[in-house]
């Protein structure tokens, strides 16, 4: 049918655009699909198209499905064991989701709500060189503690390890722990610093294997970052 | 569970999605179901600085469903009709696109298209025809509808990026 000549910008963009709309067939499709697979410009064009249609989406009307549809899926994404659920765990599941969830509620709610304190949920995504979180960071005021989660950690050389702090202004900075190599870490919240928790900015540091002597020395400083409120209740 | 917290934000707006495009309430729980499982499995390829969290989710509900709607179209080949029914829908899809312009709270840019060249837009995205299946059914040469298409997504990136 039509001849797109995708070396040309604009008639890529349209291609594009065509792709996402499901209007490319035969010859086309394959080779915008073939274009697809070794360039960024096309992948950014099908990514523009695909934000710009999404307004579509955006008028429909929200419909409540029926708790059926939940209890289905809980079923069918629930580890059968806990092992299982480690190797899961360790991969691609729970701790991804996660940072799915967190930057979701960055773009769902970004006007502050009037909520109670123990509605919310602080979380930090630890991330490593590629794009995979290796560590989610999780303060539950309800439940008073701060939960590590492992999801894909780097192997450190000459057993080296991270420790996790929170700098609770005016004090000496506070421990969290060692990053773990597997499974969670539970750290209490200590009434001391449980109301400065939220405003506190995070330090990862790079330590010995048996860590920091003190919060007043500690090693090189590898990433510094900000807690984000997740909100629980909706 | 990270995940409960993902539903119970998403469910309703990627609900009205599936429900939009399979017309099936059955189909679209189905449809529902598989895709947030297919969330789950992927999460790891969601990449934050390509796509926006509901755009990326809102893909692959889509794309469920429109794989959903392939599969049943040949039973309403076969069937007359059921095919003078979609012939029907794609037709009403003018009167309805018009109704869509009169409400308030439609988006700036969509009130920018003309009625046909929203209701072609729609019919590929959310009903899956191609240009043939679309001329066909409204009665319209093939040339108008791809006019229509292509002059309607310029109109729609130009209100959109600002140029």
């Amino acid at each position: 049918m039509s001849d797109w000549n995708l070396s040309d910008p604009e008639q890529r963009h349209q291609a594009a655009a065509d792709y996402v709309l499901g209007l490319l067939s035969g010859a086309d499709l394959t080779r915008f699909e073939a274009l697809l697979s070794i360039s960024h410009e096309a992948q950014r064009d099908v990514q523009q198209w695909r934000e710009h249609l999404n307004i579509l989406n955006d008028e429909l009307k929200p419909q409540t499905p029926p708790s059926s549809v939940w209890k289905n899926i809980a079923r069918a994404t629930k580890p059968e064991s806990l092992w299982s659920s480690l190797r899961f765990w360790q991969g691609t599941g729970v701790g991804v989701a996660a940072a799915l969830v967190v930057s979701l509620s960055l773009w769902l709610s970004p006007a502050s709500q009037e909520l109670d304190e123990r509605d919310i949920d602080y979380v930090y995504v630890i991330q490593g060189s590629g794009s995979q979180p290796e560590w989610i960071v999780n303060a539950s005021l309800n439940q008073n503690k701060v939960f590590v989660e492992t999801v894909q950690p780097d192997v450190l050389p000459n057993g080296q390890v991270c420790e996790l702090w929170l700098m609770v202004k005016g004090q000496e900075p506070v421990s969290l722990g060692i990053l773990p190599k597997s499974g969670i870490n539970e750290v209490v919240i200590d009434p001391q610093w449980r109301n400065a928790l939220q405003n506190s900015p995070l330090v990862i540091t790079l330590e010995k294997p048996e860590g920091a002597p003190n919060g007043y020395q500690m090693g090189p400083v590898l990433a510094r970052g900000q807690w984000t409120p997740v909100n629980k209740s909706i | 569970m990270a995940l409960k917290l993902l539903y119970q934000k998403t469910s309703p707006n990627l609900f009205a999605v599936a429900l939009r495009i399979l017309k099936n309430r059955e189909l679209a729980e189905d449809c529902l179901q598989s895709a947030y499982i297919k969330i789950w499995k992927y999460a790891g390829r969601y990449d934050a600085g390509k796509a926006r969290p509901m755009t990326w989710m809102n893909t692959i509900v889509r794309n469920q469903a429109l794989d959903m709607l392939r599969r049943q179209k040949p039973q309403e080949i076969s069937d007359d009709e059921a095919l003078a029914q979609v012939a029907d829908d794609a037709r009403g899809q003018f009167d309805h696109v018009a109704l869509a312009r009169d409400s308030e709270d439609v988006h700036r840019c969509l009130a920018e298209l003309s009625d046909q060249q929203r209701a072609c837009i729609e019919l590929a995205y959310f009903d899956g025809l191609s240009h043939q299946e679309m001329s066909d059914q409204l009665d319209y040469p093939l040339g108008s509808v791809k006019t229509w298409i292509r002059r309607g997504l310029m109109r729609l990136r130009t209100c959109l990026t600002g140029i």
